[in-house]
C-alpha cells in the first residue's frame, strides 16, 4: 500500500526526498503557528513572572526596586501564605485519588455494552460542562443551614452518618472552618468526575482485544480482568489523569473563590494558593510579591510532575 | 448596493460632523494636545465655560441594578445636552477592581471612574489616578461642598485631590417596627439597651440581631469604645488596646448569647437579606438596604436609627469617587463629565430617587434618611492605607473563627496587629 503511493508520488515527478522536505516545510509551518502563541504567550509569560518576581513592581511604573530574593521571603513568613499552602495539598492529596477512582469507576460501566451507554456518557459528563461559578451558586444553596443537603440528613433521621459525627442538623457546611474546605472538595470529585470518565474511557479503547479474548480463554473471571488486564494495561491513562488532576487541584481557584470570597473565609478554611495570588494583585496590587508565589506554585507544580512521572513511568509507548 | 448605501451614509455623517464642529474650529487653539495631560487645563470656547475639552468621555463603574442604570443614562443624557462637543461612552464592568487592574496595566484607562475608597490608597499610591487640584483651582469649584470625612478619603499622602466623592452612605440601625412593637421595645440608643432589646427580640421564629463578622461592621464598635486600628497617619498600630477588647468583647457576647446570630448561620447571603426575610429583628447596614427592602422584600415595616453609642459616638462611612486615570486618554473631557456628575445638579439627579445619599452638603436629600445623614457629622470613612486588604482578611478570618468557638477577642487582636504591621513599615 505503502509502497505504491510512494511509487506514484515519484511518478508524477519530483524526486521522494523533495517531496518529504516540502512536507516537512509544511509540517513545520503548521505547527510554527501554535508553537509561536505558546512561546509568546506561555513560556513568555512565565519567564516574564520570574523577572517581577524579584522586582518591586508597580502595575503602571514598572519595576521600581530589585528585591532579589525578598519577595520569597515575605512569602515564606507569612502564616497565611502557609495556610493556603496547606489548604492547597490537602485538597490535592484528597482530591486526585478520589477523582481517579470516581472516573475509572464511571468509565468501566459506560464502557460495557449496555442499553443507553450513550445516555449515561453523557449524562456522567454533564456537570463538566456546567460554569463551574454556577454549580458552585446551586452547590451553595444545597450546602446552607436549610438547604436540601441537611434536609436529606434530617430525611434519613438516626442513620445520618454526619449527625453521627457530631454535625449538627442546620450545620452551615460552607460557612464553617472544619467543613468548607471538604464541601469544596466533594463538589469538584463530582463535578470533574465525568472528565476523568471520558480520559479513561479514550484510554481504556487502546487495551486490545485479544487480550481480553486470551484471557476469556484462560477463564478468568470480570474481577481478575479488571485488576489483572484493564488496570496495569491503562497505566499510561493513570499517568495522563492523575498529571491533569494534581494540576488541577494545585489550581484551584473558582470554586473557593465563589464560596468563600477574596479572603478565603471562614478562618481562612478556603484560602488557596491561587486565591492567595489572586488577592495580592486585586487588592494589594503588589505584582512581584504575587509572581514570586506563582513561581512558589510552579515549582511545587513541577516537583509534583516529576514525582509522578517516576511513580507511572514515561510517556506512553503504543500511543 | 448595500455597500454602496453604507458609504454614502457615512460620507454624509461626515459633512454633518465637518458642519457641526466648524464654528469650533474657528476658536483659537481650543483644544491644544497635550493641554489636558500637563495637567494644565486648557479654557475651552464653543459651549458652557465647565465643558472642557471635547470628544468621547468614557465613563465606567459598577451597576448595583438596573434603576441606578437609568439614572445614570439620564444623568448622561442631560451632561451631553450641557456640554455638546463631548460624548460620554458609558461601560460598566463586572468584577470591578480585576477589570480595572488590567486597564491599569494596559494604559487604556476610562476618563472617568470610580474608586471605592478603600481602594484609594493603592491606586493612589500607584500613581494610577490624576490629581484633580489644577481642575479644581481652574474651575474656582469650591470643595468645602462635600462632607470633609468622604472628600478626605481620596486626598493623597501630598494632600492633593484624586477623587470626588459620588454619594455617600454612614451604617445605621435598621429595625423592624412591627417585631419591636410585639416585643415592647423601644429601638436601642446604647450599648445596654442593644444588649437587653437583642435579648428581648429573640425568640423561638427569630433572632435578635444579625451580626457580620466583618471589620466593616465591628470597626463602628471598636471606634464607638475609643479604639483604633491605626493612629492619624497611619505610622503605627493602635488596635491592640483596652478600647478595642471591650468592643470585640461586646460584639461576640451577641453570638455567646445566642441574641445575635452571622448571616451564614442564619442561612443567608448578607444581614440585610436575613433582615428582609424576618428571620431578624435588627441589623446594622446602609443606605444600600433601602432599595433592597423596598423592592424584594415590600411588607417588611422598618426604620433606621442612629448607631446605639459607646463611650463616644461613631459610625462607619462607606464612599465612592468619581475619579480620572494618570493615563485616561481624554481627561478635560473626562473632568467636565467627573465635576458635572459630582456637582450639585448632578448629585441631585443622581440621589433623587434615593437609591444613593449625598456626599454633599448643598444637595436635598430624600425624606426619611435622616439618622443616616446625621451620621455624617461623627462617622469615620472605611478608608485606611496601602496593603490595608490583608488586615481586613486577617481581621474577618479571625472573626469568623472566633464566632465558630475557635479562638476569641485575644486572637483577632493578634491577628489583625500582625497584618496591620506589615502596612505602616
Amino acid at each position: 500500500m505503502a509502497m505504491r503511493s510512494e511509487a506514484n508520488v515519484s511518478d508524477r515527478g519530483g524526486s521522494l526526498r523533495q517531496q518529504h522536505v516540502t512536507e516537512a516545510l509544511a509540517g513545520y509551518a503548521f505547527v510554527a503557528i501554535p508553537m509561536a502563541l505558546f512561546l509568546v504567550f506561555n513560556v513568555g509569560a512565565i519567564l516574564f513572572a520570574f523577572v517581577i518576581s524579584v522586582f518591586d513592581w508597580g502595575i503602571r511604573a514598572g519595576p521600581r526596586e530589585f528585591l532579589g530574593l525578598g519577595n520569597f521571603e515575605e512569602a515564606l513568613g507569612n502564616p497565611i501564605f502557609w495556610k493556603s499552602v496547606g489548604n492547597t495539598l490537602r485538597y490535592t492529596v484528597i482530591v486526585v485519588p478520589c477523582q481517579m477512582a470516581l472516573g475509572l469507576f464511571l468509565a468501566v460501566i459506560v464502557n460495557q455494552k449496555i442499553r443507553g451507554q450513550t445516555f449515561f456518557r453523557a449524562a456522567f459528563y454533564f456537570p463538566a460542562i456546567a460554569s463551574s461559578a454556577a454549580i458552585t451558586v446551586l452547590f451553595i444553596y444545597i450546602m446552607q443551614p436549610e438547604g436540601l443537603f441537611n434536609s436529606f440528613r434530617s430525611a434519613l433521621g438516626p442513620i445520618d452518618p454526619f449527625g453521627a459525627l457530631g454535625i449538627p442538623e442546620n450545620h452551615p457546611w460552607l460557612g464553617h472552618s472544619t467543613t468548607a474546605l471538604e464541601s469544596v472538595m466533594a463538589l469538584n470529585i463530582w463535578t470533574t468526575s465525568g472528565t476523568m470518565m471520558l480520559f479513561y474511557l479514550a484510554s481504556l479503547q487502546t487495551i486490545p482485544r485479544e487480550t481480553y479474548e486470551a484471557a476469556e480463554m484462560d477463564g478468568a473471571n470480570a474481577w481478575d480482568v479488571f485488576w489483572r488486564i484493564t488496570f496495569p494495561l491503562l497505566r499510561p491513562g493513570h499517568f495522563f489523569v492523575a498529571t491533569v488532576s494534581v494540576i488541577g487541584s494545585l489550581q484551584i481557584f473558582d470554586q473557593a473563590f465563589v464560596a468563600g470570597g477574596l479572603s478565603g473565609e471562614p478562618n481562612n478554611a478556603l484560602s488557596t494558593m491561587v486565591l492567595f495570588i489572586a488577592r495580592q494583585v486585586r487588592e494589594n496590587v503588589d505584582m512581584g510579591f504575587a509572581a514570586a508565589v506563582g513561581v512558589l506554585l510552579f515549582f511545587l507544580i513541577m516537583a509534583v510532575t516529576l514525582v509522578q512521572r517516576r511513580l507511572f513511568g514515561a510517556a506512553p509507548t503504543w500511543y | 448596493m448595500r455597500q454602496r448605501s453604507l458609504v454614502s451614509a457615512f460620507s454624509m455623517l461626515l459633512l454633518l460632523a465637518a458642519c457641526t464642529s466648524e464654528p469650533e474650529a474657528s476658536e483659537p487653539e481650543a483644544s491644544e494636545p497635550g493641554a489636558g495631560a500637563s495637567g494644565a487645563p486648557a479654557a475651552s470656547g464653543g459651549a458652557a465655560a465647565e465643558c472642557l475639552g471635547e470628544g468621547t468621555a468614557i465613563l465606567s463603574g459598577w451597576e448595583a441594578g438596573p434603576a441606578e442604570g437609568d439614572l445614570l443614562e439620564q444623568l448622561i443624557a442631560d451632561f451631553e445636552e450641557r456640554c455638546p462637543n463631548i460624548t460620554v461612552d458609558y461601560q460598566p464592568a463586572a468584577d470591578y477592581d480585576a477589570a480595572m487592574i488590567a486597564n491599569f496595566s494596559a494604559a487604556t484607562v476610562p476618563d472617568t471612574f470610580y474608586v471605592n475608597s478603600t481602594r484609594a490608597p493603592e491606586w493612589i499610591d500607584e500613581g494610577f489616578l490624576l490629581p484633580l487640584d489644577d481642575y479644581i483651582a481652574q474651575a474656582g469649584l469650591d470643595a468645602s461642598a462635600f462632607y470633609p470625612n468622604y472628600l478626605d478619603a481620596f486626598k493623597g499622602p501630598d494632600g492633593q485631590i484624586y477623587g470626588l466623592p459620588k454619594d455617600a452612605s454612614t451604617l445605621v440601625l435598621f429595625y423592624n417596627t412591627d417585631m419591636l412593637e410585639a416585643a415592647g421595645v423601644e429601638p436601642p440608643t446604647n450599648w445596654e439597651e442593644l444588649q437587653s432589646a437583642a435579648e428581648a427580640l429573640t425568640s423561638e421564629d427569630a433572632t435578635g440581631l444579625c451580626l457580620q463578622t466583618g471589620l466593616d461592621r465591628a470597626l463602628a464598635f471598636v471606634y464607638q469604645a475609643g479604639g483604633s486600628i491605626y493612629n492619624e497617619d497611619f505610622t503605627e498600630v493602635t488596635f491592640d488596646s483596652p478600647e478595642t477588647r471591650e468592643a470585640l468583647d461586646y460584639y461576640l457576647s451577641f453570638f455567646e448569647n445566642d441574641t445575635g446570630q452571622s448571616p451564614v448561620e442564619l442561612g443567608s447571603d448578607w444581614c440585610g437579606q436575613a433582615f428582609g426575610e424576618e428571620k431578624v429583628a435588627m441589623t446594622f447596614e446602609g443606605n444600600w438596604l433601602i432599595p433592597t427592602l423596598e423592592s424584594t422584600y415590600p411588607d417588611v415595616p422598618f426604620e433606621m436609627a442612629e448607631m446605639p453609642q459607646g463611650a463616644e459616638q461613631a459610625t462607619l462611612a462607606f464612599t465612592v469617587s468619581y475619579s480620572i486615570g494618570a493615563d485616561s486618554e481624554n481627561p478635560d473631557a473626562g473632568w467636565s463629565l467627573l465635576s458635572y456628575l459630582a456637582g450639585p445638579e448632578g448629585m441631585e439627579t443622581w440621589t433623587s430617587l434615593g437609591l444613593a445619599l449625598p456626599s454633599r452638603s448643598d444637595v436635598a436629600v430624600p425624606e426619611g434618611r435622616d439618622a443616616l445623614i446625621a451620621g455624617n457629622d461623627y462617622a469615620r470613612p472605611w478608608r485606611f492605607t496601602s496593603g490595608f486588604g490583608d488586615v481586613e482578611a486577617a481581621f474577618n478570618n479571625a472573626m469568623s473563627a472566633a464566632v465558630e468557638g475557635t479562638g476569641g477577642t485575644d486572637e483577632i487582636i493578634q491577628a489583625t496587629v500582625e497584618a496591620a504591621q506589615g502596612t505602616v513599615e
